[in-house]
């Protein structure tokens, strides 16, 4: 039963279950680092988001008259995940680095890392779904039960960061070019994904690009419950599980089989 | 005889890193343009070599070295930070690493918040770190600043801040790299009776120095190494002596 040996870190370690105590203080610590000694606290990483969608309302739909129903909630459901996936990935991908002091001198496992900073953003995401949902009952969206799916998707958008983060940091290790590049990447990425623009609105041609995004049909679904109270289909459903899957395993075994000798090496 | 805590066996750990390795993507093209493709070679540098030993419950064991000996790596491989490049070592039970002290210490945060950062860190659960918090607080002497953020701190208080949470959280075995040499005089002498008195308790010890004393007078056992391996193990006493025969050769 090796196959079973294989995916026991995975629970356990990947997800360092074994070091509940040291990730509950690590993400203690980011929280209180940042807004500490702050008025509105956390209510500043949101408005920087909000701010985005607010700009990108005026552009798109006062000046451009893009024709996307309420589409102050539609941008806002898309820009706040997008703005969390962005910013954890780019913050995660130099955790390892950063922390090097303190993986040199105390057996840390190097996941901790970009786990506790997803972690740290994801809690900050969390307070923006009052947002996204007042944003909606303001536009007059019908919202139904379909918003507790939100949960499912943030869960599926939490591993993909996760995953992707622990991979980069471990290359950020070896190559520091890759702050720029992942910079560039981001910036395409975004463009590539239905977050400022709605999915209907791609022409067919096109399409596949949605398909083999691994965020395409996660933002669609998001704009499809926040903006007009729609149940994602199946297919909405489990292209995004099936990608942050894909993503992990990725992950896990880039954990198991190229960082041996990581610690020596930073 | 007591329990076998840490069995080392054949360890030989080579760093390897690369020579002549092309600084940019430019002098990778220039040299490809000349019709020459080199990429640097990997070379290796052995650090420590087939090193076997047993250390006891309750032993106190000295290691000592001349610098680039391998101390450092042998203790990073003992805590669990570098895995050995071949060989096999086993640890039972938690072990606490006084490599750095207050390690992850933030400066922002009060030195109280600092004790449940580091001791998390350090491998140690919710419960084991608030049993300890009263001990700690005592031993550090810190008064009413273990509440202000850790920044304002001098580097005498921050020793015995980390001092204190490595030591009194209840790790059977712990390992002391020369973070003594910090602190003044009378810190010094507070921390090794602090360790003595850690081993009466019946830890076990490891101390990573460069002086003969200390391990004459506290060690029950020493390790020394030259050139990547051990060229002695035994009693304290002789351990010193040969430690100082390498100086003199």
């Amino acid at each position: 039963m090796t196959w079973i040996r294989f995916f026991q870190p995975l629970g356990v370690d990947f997800f360092c279950l074994g070091r509940k105590f040291l990730v509950y203080n690590l993400v203690s610590r980011n929280l209180k680092i940042k807004y500490r000694r702050s008025f509105i606290g956390v209510f500043w990483t949101l408005l920087n988001p909000i701010g985005m969608g607010l700009v990108y309302y005026f552009v798109f739909k006062l000046i451009l008259n893009v024709q996307v129903p309420h589409y102050l909630a539609f941008i806002l459901s898309g820009i706040l995940p997008w703005v969390f996936f962005s910013q954890s990935v780019m913050e995660n991908m130099e955790s390892l680095v950063s922390n090097m002091g303190l993986i040199s001198k105390v057996p840390t496992p190097i996941q901790v890392f970009p786990y506790v900073g997803t972690l740290t953003n994801l809690i900050t995401l969390a307070f923006a779904v009052p947002v996204m949902i007042g944003a909606a009952l303001i536009s007059g969206v019908a919202l139904n039960a379909s918003l507790f799916l939100i949960l499912y998707y943030f869960v599926i958008l939490f591993l993909t960061t996760y995953g992707l983060s622990l991979m980069l940091a471990i290359a950020f290790v070896y190559f520091r070019d890759l702050r720029h590049l992942i910079g560039i990447v981001m910036q395409i990425w975004f463009y590539m994904t239905p977050v400022i623009y709605a999915e209907h609105m791609i022409p067919e041609k096109y399409l596949w690009a949605v398909y083999l995004n691994p965020l395409g049909f996660l933002f669609s679904a998001m704009h499809g419950i926040l903006a007009e109270g729609r149940w994602p289909s199946l297919l909405y459903l489990l292209q995004p599980a099936a990608w942050s899957i894909v993503i992990l395993l990725a992950a896990l075994l880039v954990r198991k089989y190229l960082c041996n000798e990581l610690v020596e090496q930073i | 005889m007591s329990r076998v805590l840490i069995h080392a066996e054949k360890i030989t750990k080579s760093f390897r890193y690369w020579q002549d390795r092309p600084e940019s993507i430019k002098t990778v093209l220039v040299d490809f343009l000349r019709g020459q493709f080199h990429f640097g070679k990997r070379v290796a540098f052995t650090a420590l070599r087939d090193i076997s030993f047993e250390i006891r419950e309750g032993e106190f064991v000295g290691i000592m070295g001349r610098n680039g000996a391998g101390k450092s790596t042998l203790l990073k491989i003992l805590a669990g930070i570098y895995t050995p490049t071949s060989g096999t070592i086993r640890v039972n039970g938690q072990l606490a690493p006084l490599i750095e002290l207050g390690a992850g210490f933030n400066g922002e945060l009060s030195g109280y918040e600092n004790i449940f950062l580091n001791a998390a860190v350090l491998g140690f659960g919710r419960k084991a770190t608030t049993d300890a918090v009263p001990a700690i607080l005592e031993f550090a002497e810190l008064g009413d600043m273990i509440y202000m953020p850790v920044k304002n701190y001098s580097s005498g208080m921050l020793v015995r801040l980390g001092f204190s949470i490595a030591t009194h959280l209840l790790a059977p075995i712990i390992l002391v790299d020369e973070v003594l040499a910090v602190g003044d005089a009378g810190f010094q002498d507070k921390c090794i009776r602090k360790i003595h008195e850690l081993h009466q308790l019946g830890r076990t010890i490891i101390l990573v120095t460069h002086s003969p004393e200390s391990v004459s007078e506290h060690c029950s056992r020493c390790i020394v190494l030259d050139q990547h391996e051990v060229i002695f193990d035994g009693p304290a006493s002789d351990g010193v002596e040969h430690y100082l025969k390498i100086f003199s050769e």
